[in-house]
């Protein structure tokens, strides 16, 4: 499997940590191709920090507090190499920008900033957002799609999904083929809209075929005068944590929302909660509690006392971890079977699939190093370090 | 324990018509695959067995080439038979 996914072409599977992209290395190439950075908007901060990654089945989006969107791998409709950051890193503003301004004319993309993205398996979703409520924010879809998950027509070249006015925030989530939208409104309100797979039920009730496949953004559940809500999605399941009520709907995956419905649980105290694509892990009061499939090591630390997690996050198929006690430590556990738990001690042919039962340490830092939050793809694992 | 990394039914999966074969992401970023033949076979027996057999004579498969993980195709053999009429293919004797 090559990694071009990562930013690093043309190597194999690494059970060690390699450096993909300095983002001081990127501050003076933005800075000397006189990009503009959107940094003049509300509450949006105008650092190079990394404010999200994430991962399609062979894609990367990296975005930046300050708007600027970079992505590696298959990035289909929004790859421009002219806009090449590095061997492996391609800068995507400048390609989305022309793409809004071919249908929206009249747009002053200065009042605009990426503000959140999403991928699913071959497609990536972002928000244009405005913080001026007389004008429209939008997210826009780009990629291919097997399953409805664009949101739109393939064909079309009006990439926007959903737009609307008054808007204070939208948060994306996505996985495989299903994703949803979580949209604040300045009112108070929250919506959450769903598109793509529902194969399971996790967007809507299924009453017939035609319910297993959502073309287009629809809304699912809205919350009034509540935006203390997180959605998490797996892929054929969707938790949706309400934090106001002390309330989770799980929908979809049968398994996952039954065995979670047989325990009395409270999101009161809920420090950390991630899925990956078969399970969903709650990390509260130092315990982690995960639901759904444990077939390759992801539920091996169920109900076991660990350190209070400083940063806790899911891969497809792993957990990746940092406790407050050992913040320059980073550990794994689930499947590891392409290095992305780090290196393999047991022994391969009783453990072909190298499953880790137990945190593996992935990294330590040196020096003055500092681990600043860590990512996980598909059998991938990203460490932010400063 | 089942040793598929999970069970997957046909209509979830996805049929490239250039290589006949039906495909499913895998959680290391390649994807299962299974010829559409292979399937259709797999399916027959299934069906001649009345619908049950040993997990280790189950041949309805799909591999990933990037890794160890495997999935069970499932579903009715019509489905399989529905693809080949669709393309226009010849369903095996």
């Amino acid at each position: 499997m090559e990694m071009v996914n990562l930013g690093i072409p043309d190597l194999e599977d690494r059970d060690h940590c390699i450096q993909t992209l300095s983002l001081h290395d990127i501050t003076n190439k933005i800075n000397n191709l006189n990009i503009p950075v959107l940094t003049d908007i509300d509450n949006f901060s105008s650092g190079f920090d990394i404010r999200d990654i994430k991962c399609g089945g062979n894609h990367t989006l990296i975005l930046l507090e300050n708007g600027i969107l970079l992505g590696a791998g298959d990035l289909q409709e929004i790859r421009n190499d002219s806009y090449k950051i590095n061997d492996g890193w391609i800068l995507l503003n400048q390609e989305i920008y022309t793409k809004v301004k071919d249908k929206y004319n009249n747009i002053d993309l200065a009042n605009y900033c990426i503000s959140s993205i999403s991928t699913c398996w071959d497609c990536s979703f972002i928000t244009l957002i405005s913080k001026n409520p007389s004008l429209y924010s939008f997210v826009l879809s780009f990629g291919n799609q097997s399953k409805g998950e664009l949101g739109r027509k393939q064909e079309t070249k009006d990439y926007t999904i959903f737009k609307s006015l008054n808007i204070k925030s939208i948060q994306l989530h996505s996985c495989l083929y299903t994703s949803v939208m979580q949209v604040a409104y300045n009112s108070g309100d929250m919506e959450i809209h769903g598109w793509g797979s529902n194969n399971k039920g996790q967007l809507m009730e299924i009453k017939s075929k035609s319910d297993k496949q959502i073309d287009t953004p629809r809304l699912l559940h809205k919350f009034i005068q509540n935006q203390h809500i997180k959605c998490h999605i797996g892929k054929d399941f969707l938790v949706i944590c309400d934090y106001k009520n002390d309330s989770v709907i799980t929908t979809g995956n049968k398994k996952i929302a039954d065995s979670f419905d047989d325990v009395n649980f409270s999101l009161q105290d809920v420090d950390h909660v991630d899925t990956m694509w078969s399970s969903v892990h709650y990390n509260k009061n130092g315990i982690i509690l995960g639901f759904g499939n444990g077939q390759l090591g992801q539920l091996c630390m169920n109900n076991k006392s660990l350190p209070q997690a400083k940063f806790l996050k899911c891969g497809s198929e792993h957990m990746i971890y940092v406790s407050k006690e050992e913040p320059h430590v980073v550990k794994s556990w689930g499947w590891g079977e392409h290095g992305n738990c780090g290196v393999f001690t047991g022994d391969r042919e009783i453990n072909k699939q190298l499953v880790f039962y137990e945190p593996n340490i992935i990294y330590e830092t040196e020096n003055e190093e500092e681990i600043i939050d860590i990512y996980g793809g598909c059998a991938t694992t990203f460490i932010l370090i400063s | 324990m089942s040793s598929f990394y999970d069970e997957i039914e046909i209509d979830d999966m996805n049929f490239d018509e250039a290589t006949k074969t039906f495909t499913y992401p895998c959680p290391c970023g390649d994807r299962f695959e299974i010829y559409i033949d292979d399937l259709y076979y797999a399916l027959s027996d299934l069906e001649e067995a009345g619908g049950e057999l040993p997990a280790d004579e189950l041949s309805n498969i799909a591999i990933c080439p990037s890794c160890s993980l495997q999935i069970l195709c499932i579903g009715e053999l019509q489905d399989v038979i529905d693809i080949y009429e669709k393309i226009g293919m010849e369903i095996p004797k």
